[in-house]
């Protein structure tokens, strides 16, 4: 008889009441299940053999009350009132509860478990008569029971992992030692019986107290969370829960987790790794010793045109390399079991949709944890890109060497640290040396030696700073056998992000130009020696000439006839005019003869003593000058005084008839010079003359309308020539002229 | 050379012989009574400081008037053998320039007791030569008494 059929039984025993007592007595003996009857009072009125056996005792029929001689426990151990018994709630008319487990402990002592199946029995007009109660001993599955919560309890505290049981509100109620372990926990007081929360790191404590509440009613889950031991260490938990029936009745949660810290790192690591290979612009691949693909990165997939699925398990030669090529990847995987790298290696490789790609390539062997050779990762680099780059390069270069070749100049080319790498043919043809000489310093060799030093220097300083280089030196003519001076320059060609890439020189013969250059110059030094020495040595004949022409006057020319007197008037007139000239021309060749460093003159100084020294004139005239406002700068002083007064003086004495002379004197700013203006009203110049009036004893009116050497504006031109300015004219004539000047600032 | 005594011995050292006859025209305007010897180049001028400084007979030297630029041996030669005489190292010296050089004019300056003409382009500034030369006798009269002038009015 099964366990569900004994509620049957007994139902069936109360509905047959009325089958003959003998027949149903003798299938109640033979039944091996522990039956018993009693009437309306709960005295017995039959047990059968399988009842006396499970009670332990034959009970008196009639008088004793089942339950009553049994200690009845409910299965948490509570002791069962009589009147609480099953059989008695029965017969009182309530519902007895069905299935329900109790202990009962033997006139001997010793126990059993038990589930009843009590019924009620009624006569014909329904009145309870008595009751039947069938026994299913469960002893032997309670006690198997009982036996898993003892391999539970030894495997709980056997295992490595972490089981722990957490009550609604966080409360930790149990945890095994390697638990306790993990939590740093000396002891178990230390953690049971506090809060769970005081070991769970604060990020996770929301999502654990929503986990918990979930268990707690009554779902199974997982949770990944971490927690911060007793001594701070943290470590990442994976914990698989259920809810678990407490013995109040409440439920609660329990746990087994485990440390995935480790997991965890080496899950992290490899999630970079994938990363890294997976956004690489480089294709990555990795094969076997066969040259299966086993794996495939995104920049495979873009470079290739296969996705990882098309890509993986096909051979790379039948994939990838094109059909002339073939033999290629043979040598690879031979050099692969060899245990040999392929570096940096340029080759052909085909796509899906057929068309070819420039990569280069970089293979290594990859090994097992033996060592033992199993596969190649392989690094695949589009080279298409750089490949046209070289090829423009080599093509610019080609083009620049033949253009280099072709230039009258030596040319030459360096590498950002100042060693030379490329001479053009003139270069070879001027010093004979062999080509084989070039990226040395062989330039040294045919250089002056007084110029050595002073060249080094200055494309070491050009080379450090990537400034140009500009230097003049002698090398040495093999062919005449001579020095010859030379000017080196160099310029530094930059990348996009300002480094020097490369330096473009020349070395330029100026040698001819170099010997005019000091010729002209001992010339020039000559020519304004002779000036002086002219002009300085005529003032004392000419001053003979006046003086005595003039004692004679003083002391004889009572005895002169008129027309001695007019010849002697003319010898003195001649001689005043030659003074002027030689005294003029004094000062044009002493105009720039000062080579002292200029210091920085007021302008409005200058003008001062140029207009003090004008004073006779422009009281003479009642000439108006005006000024705007003047600058400060590096001129010396005297010249820019003799500018003023040769410009202000021609304005007075080319002052037209009609009006009173008027003269502005301004200066302004253009860039890196002042221009200076001196404007007046006077009668102008004609167009024609404006660039002959700045030459030597250059004179547009005769000595009788305006008297002067024409040396005035020559010596203006020669003194802003010294400095590199500029001076012109602007004219109207009739209206006015304005002379300008430029002056560095 | 002049052998005849005067109040005071003038050395002239001029190569141009149209400047030594105005000298003589400028003392003789300004009524000087000296000894005038005239040397025309910077040897013969110092040949003459030579002797005066060895001869103890020789009439003491009472001006030197130069003209810088000499043929032969340069004025500065000159003023450097003056200066470094026993006698003469103070002995008042007036330059003579044809023309106004900042360079000249520095060069004189440098050696002691010195005044500065420069020769101008007309009889009367030329003759002003003589007034300077006679506010030098002047100074050097206050300490020995000689008289300046050949009589007359002053």
């Amino acid at each position: 008889m099964t366990l569900t059929n004994a509620r049957e039984l007994s139902a069936f025993v109360s509905r047959n009441s009325n089958l003959s007592e003998t027949v149903l007595g003798e299938i109640m003996d033979a039944v091996p299940v522990a039956i018993y009857m009693t009437d309306a009072h709960g005295r017995l009125t039959y047990f059968n053999p399988a009842a006396a056996k499970l009670s332990g005792r034959s009970p008196e029929i009639g008088t004793d009350q089942w339950c009553v001689t049994w200690k009845i426990f409910l299965s948490d151990g509570t002791p069962l009132r009589h009147d609480q018994c099953p059989m008695a709630v029965a017969l009182t008319g309530g519902e007895a509860p069905a299935g329900m487990e109790c202990m009962a402990e033997r006139p001997d002592g010793t126990r059993f478990w038990f589930t009843p199946y009590p019924a009620v029995l009624r006569d014909a007009e329904g009145r309870v008569v008595g009751g039947i109660n069938v026994l299913i001993d469960i002893t032997e599955r309670k006690n198997a029971h009982r036996e898993v919560s003892e391999q539970f309890r030894a495997i709980v505290e056997t295992t490595p992992q972490c089981v722990k049981v957490v009550a609604p509100d966080g409360t930790l109620l149990f945890m095994n030692p390697p638990g306790l372990e993990m939590l740093g926990a000396s002891c178990p007081a230390a953690v049971i019986g506090q809060s769970v929360y005081n070991v769970i790191a604060p990020e996770d404590q929301e999502r654990f107290r929503e986990f918990n509440k979930l268990i707690c009613g009554g779902q199974r889950g997982s949770l990944q969370f971490e927690i911060v031991g007793l001594k701070g260490a943290r470590r990442h938990m994976e914990t698989h829960a259920a809810p678990l029936q407490h013995a109040d009745g409440t439920t609660v949660h329990l746990a087994v987790a485990h440390d995935i810290t480790e997991r965890k790192r080496a899950e992290g690591s490899s999630f970079l790794l994938s990363a890294v290979v997976d956004s690489s612009d480089d294709a990555i691949i990795s094969k076997d010793l066969d040259g299966v693909i086993s794996s495939w990165n995104k920049s495979a997939e873009r470079l290739f045109g296969y996705t990882s699925e098309e890509a993986i398990g096909q051979t790379v030669a039948s994939l990838l390399i094109p059909e002339d090529r073939q033999e290629e990847e043979p040598d690879i995987l031979a050099r692969l079991r060899r245990g040999e790298r392929v570096d940096h290696f340029e080759t052909v490789r085909r796509r899906k949709n057929g068309s070819l790609i420039d990569i280069s390539l970089t293979i290594s062997p990859v090994k097992d944890l033996e060592g033992a050779i199993i596969g190649a990762s392989k690094i695949a680099r589009d080279i298409t890109e750089s490949k046209r780059v070289r090829a423009k390069l080599m093509e610019s270069e080609a083009r620049f060497r033949q253009l280099a070749d072709s230039m009258p100049q030596m040319v030459w080319t360096a590498r950002p640290d100042g060693s030379v790498d490329y001479f053009n043919e003139r270069w070879y043809e001027f010093t004979g040396f062999g080509r084989e000489t070039r990226g040395d310093t062989n330039w040294e060799r045919i250089l002056h030696p007084e110029d050595l030093q002073r060249t080094r220097d200055s494309w070491g300083a050009a080379v450090s700073s990537g400034q140009p280089y500009n230097v003049e030196y002698r090398f040495r003519d093999r062919r005449e056998n001579r020095w010859r001076w030379f000017i080196g320059r160099a310029l530094p060609v930059r990348d996009g992000t300002g480094k020097v890439v490369k330096w473009f020189g020349t070395s330029t013969d100026i040698d001819e130009q170099k010997r005019v250059e000091d010729q002209l110059r001992r010339a020039n030094q000559d020519l304004e020696q002779f000036a002086f020495s002219a002009s300085h040595d005529l003032q004392e004949p000419l001053r003979s000439i006046k003086i005595y022409s003039e004692l004679l006057m003083k002391r004889h020319a009572h005895s002169l006839d008129g027309e001695a007197l007019k010849f002697m008037s003319f010898l003195r007139n001649g001689a005043t005019r030659m003074e002027t000239l030689v005294r003029d021309l004094l000062t044009y060749t002493q105009a720039t003869r000062f080579d002292e460093p200029p210091k920085v003159t007021d302008a409005n100084e200058a003008l001062k003593r140029a207009l003090a020294n004008l004073s006779g004139a422009i009281g003479e005239s009642g000439a108006q000058v005006t000024t705007g406002p003047l600058p400060s700068l590096p001129v010396n002083g005297t010249h820019l005084q003799q500018l003023f007064q040769n410009l202000i003086g021609n304005a007075l004495k080319y002052r037209s008839p009609k009006r009173p002379p008027a003269v502005h004197v301004e200066a302004e700013r253009q860039n890196e010079n002042w221009v200076f203006s001196v404007a007046d009203n006077g009668i102008g110049i004609d167009p024609e003359y404006k660039e002959n009036i700045f030459g030597l004893f250059k004179r547009l009116h005769t000595s009788g309308e305006y008297s002067g050497t024409g040396i005035g504006l020559a010596i203006c031109r020669r003194i802003v020539d010294r400095y590199h300015g500029r001076i012109w004219v602007e004219s109207e004539p009739g209206r006015g002229s304005i002379f300008r000047f430029t002056l560095p600032v | 050379m002049t052998t005849e005594t005067k109040p005071f011995e003038i050395l002239l050292a001029e190569d141009s012989e149209g400047d030594a006859e105005l000298v003589r025209q400028a003392l003789k305007e300004h009524n000087i009574d000296c000894s005038l010897h005239i040397v025309s180049d910077g040897a013969r001028a110092i040949e003459f400081i030579n002797r005066i400084e060895t001869d103890p007979n020789a009439r003491p030297l009472d001006l030197l008037l130069i003209d810088l630029r000499l043929p032969i041996c340069e004025g500065d030669e000159v003023l450097t053998r003056l200066r470094s005489t026993k006698h003469y190292a103070h002995t008042p010296v007036i330059v003579m320039t044809g023309l106004s050089s900042s360079a000249v004019k520095e060069k004189a300056l440098r050696h002691d007791a010195m005044l500065y003409f420069e020769k101008p382009s007309t009889l009367d500034e030329f003759l002003q030569l003589g007034s300077m030369i006679r506010r030098v006798f002047e100074q050097r009269m206050e300490k020995s008494g000689h008289p300046i002038t050949q009589g007359g009015a002053v």
